[in-house]
């Protein structure tokens, strides 16, 4: 190409870019510190955890009631999600497998749904033919009671009734020590393999 | 009236960069929105974009007929829209 | 190369800083395997046509890492000069046209374009490769970006930059008098979400683009002086820009988007973009979205309608209407149709969604097109 006259004089543009940058720059590291800053997560307090569970009673599909606290002597996972959660929807299916083995040694696992509309949660477990026993609380039940501050958010209970686990992970390794800690809590041997197929 | 817009599309620029961290973060006085309380937002009507292709294709059709380019936080160098 | 160096270093810290913060939530995955497949088609009041036909494959890998695959082919059609030979109206058109000139310019001109990308997500970061290729213009692009949560994923932070580097080499035509060149652009961006209530979100970037070398057509000529001059853009231009998206959830199972765009370069073009857009929840499976957006930019600093001398000012010229004043106007109307919800039984329809997408728009250029794309989205 032939030569062309160098762009017009007085446009700062190297200082301006350098200047601009800066400025962006400290903006986001002011605003990572001060996210960063408050975000660290209080420790779960377990005997809180323990009582607030206790103390609710939940409200089947069909119309009926169940107390967690007439469980005791068993196994309970207790798992809040969403239909409109991905990850809970991957992790549901996983969580019904675990609910039919825990089933044969006197444990289960409840779903406790912070959806607004039951006809969700009825869509998403007709579709994917779920089994184990699920709740819709809405979010202005035990989810706000406990101020969840993740979905999904699974509790544990031992058959005594005490907090044994708390996790709110939905990788194969978190799902695997969930599994892991439900079955010894249940006297059952730990599955050699996990099934990794979620929902889609 | 060049030099005046630069100078003051620089000022703009500063002065929304040094706002943006407390509007967006100004934590006293927005409450945290919890987990359970984002299913309206979860609804697909809520995303900014279909999806990153979606706004990019939006992003290569308008800057082939207008003079400015960007808006959706994605590169656009590449096409061969001269 | 300075300033390439300090816009590095800028992002390398910028990066640094976001990814050396602890992780406080993981990022939510996303069911994503998916097939689409959507048809483009264009066309404006010159009588332009693209057909664009796109094909994109996603795939999730192992530990939550998804691959996309893209391909776009498409077809641009540039219609015969037609005035009669010799008149004003033929020339005019000549020298505005965005083809070679070779030959007989009496005869429709017609393009291929082929675009690739892969693109390959792991977490929160995401890397791409871009490829177009056409007769006369081969781009390239390698890009890079990152995204955290913060404050029990109240805000989003996202960083993302971007390499091209293209080749043109001009069709030989009549009166093209440009040869070989190439392009380079460097861009970078930082995207700020936020949650501000359970039914309100605001977004906020910036964004950065250094491009430089051929920025013009290289077949454009322009009446200069009396004389007839190819046309001839700075070989430098900084481009910046900041936007405001907010999108706010109304209990009607609608939501009413806002978005602001601040523009402006050292060519001197300033420009300021609204837009809104009304989304609504017409059933479970059927979605409608009404669009307008508004836009108005200043002309270039060496922009004039008529040039008195072959120097133009300070010597480029322009015959690029997109270097002027200009406001335009955009109505968009989509309708989608998720078959996932109706057809849950069937095993090709139940994993199906359909897009409807209409656009017009019309600038102050007496320009206008129509745009219309259909999309298919088949999840497995």
């Amino acid at each position: 190409m032939s030569t062309k006259p160098s762009p017009r004089t007085g446009a700062p543009s190297l200082r301006a870019v350098r200047s601009w940058f800066a400025v962006a720059v400290a903006a986001v590291a002011v605003a990572a510190g001060a996210a960063y800053a408050g975000s660290a997560h209080p420790p779960v307090d377990r005997a809180a955890l323990r009582e607030a569970l206790r103390s609710h009673v939940l409200r089947t599909q069909g119309g009926g009631t169940l107390s967690i606290a007439d469980l005791r002597g068993e196994v309970v996972v207790i798992n809040f999600w969403a239909s409109w959660c991905p990850p809970c929807r991957r992790e549901l299916p996983q969580l019904d497998v675990l609910h039919a083995e825990l089933a044969r040694r006197q444990g289960r696992v409840l779903a406790i749904s912070v959806d607004r509309d039951p006809e969700n949660v009825k869509r998403f477990a007709l579709k994917h033919d779920l089994k184990l026993p699920i709740f819709v609380d809405g979010p202005e039940g035990l989810a706000r009671r406990l101020d969840l501050d993740h979905i999904p958010f699974t509790v544990v209970l031992d058959r005594r009734g005490e907090v044994a686990f708390t996790g709110s992970g939905t990788t194969p390794k978190d799902l695997d020590e969930l599994g892991a800690v439900a079955r010894r809590l249940a006297g059952a041997r730990p599955a050699l393999t996990t099934d990794q197929g979620g929902t889609r | 009236m060049t030099a005046r817009f630069r100078s003051r599309g620089r000022r703009l620029m500063a002065a929304a960069a040094l706002l943006a961290p407390l509007l967006l973060e100004t934590g006293c006085a927005m409450r945290s929105v919890r987990a359970y309380e984002r299913e309206h937002l979860a609804n697909r009507i809520m995303t900014f974009e279909a999806d990153a292709r979606e706004a990019a294709r939006r992003t290569k059709a308008l800057d082939a007929r207008e003079g400015s380019t960007g808006g959706n936080g994605g590169a656009g160098g590449g096409c061969a829209c001269n | 190369m300075q300033l390439r160096q300090v816009l590095i270093m800028t992002a390398l810290a910028t990066g640094t800083s976001l990814m050396t913060a602890p992780r406080i939530d993981a990022a939510a995955g996303v069911d994503t395997q998916a097939f689409e497949c959507l048809m483009q088609l264009f066309s404006d009041s010159d009588h332009v046509g693209v057909r664009s036909a796109i094909t994109d494959y996603t795939v999730t890998l192992a530990e939550g890492s998804t691959l996309n695959l893209h391909w776009n082919n498409e077809r641009v059609s540039v219609p015969a000069i037609a005035a009669a030979p010799g008149t004003q109206e033929a020339i005019d058109a000549i020298t505005t046209a965005s083809r070679p000139i070779a030959g007989n310019a009496y005869q429709d001109f017609t393009k291929l374009r082929n675009e690739f990308q892969g693109e390959m997500t792991r977490g929160s970061a995401r890397f791409s490769y871009y490829n177009s290729q056409e007769t006369d213009y081969v781009g390239q692009q390698i890009a890079a970006g990152y995204n955290r949560d913060f404050s029990d994923a109240q805000l989003n932070l996202s960083v993302g930059s971007s390499f091209g580097w293209d080749a043109i080499d001009p069709v030989a035509d009549d009166d093209t008098f440009g040869g070989s060149a190439t392009k380079t652009t460097l861009h970078a961006n930082a995207v700020a979400t936020r949650v501000i209530s359970p039914t309100l979100l605001v977004r906020m970037g910036a964004e950065l683009n250094l491009v430089s070398g051929l920025q013009h057509n290289p077949y454009r000529n322009v009446y200069a002086g009396g004389s007839r001059l190819p046309e001839n853009h700075p070989d430098h231009r900084v481009r910046r820009d900041l936007f405001l998206k907010v999108n706010q959830y109304l209990l009607n199972r609608s939501s009413l988007k806002f978005n602001y765009r601040f523009y402006n370069d050292d060519w001197g073009i300033t420009s300021h973009e609204i837009g809104t857009r009304l989304s609504q929840v017409i059933t479970r499976a059927v979605f409608a979205g009404y669009e307008y957006r508004y836009y108005t930019q200043g002309e270039a600093y060496f922009y004039r309608d008529e040039y008195p001398t072959v120097n133009g000012i300070d010597g480029y010229m322009s015959g690029d209407y997109r270097m002027a004043d200009l406001a335009s106007h955009l109505f968009g109307f989509t309708f989608d149709v998720d078959l996932r919800e109706w057809a849950t039984e069937t095993p090709v329809l139940g994993r199906t969604e359909l897009r409807f997408n209409i656009e017009r728009y019309f600038n102050s250029n007496n320009y206008s097109a129509n745009i219309l794309t259909t999309r298919a989205i088949y999840h497995f």
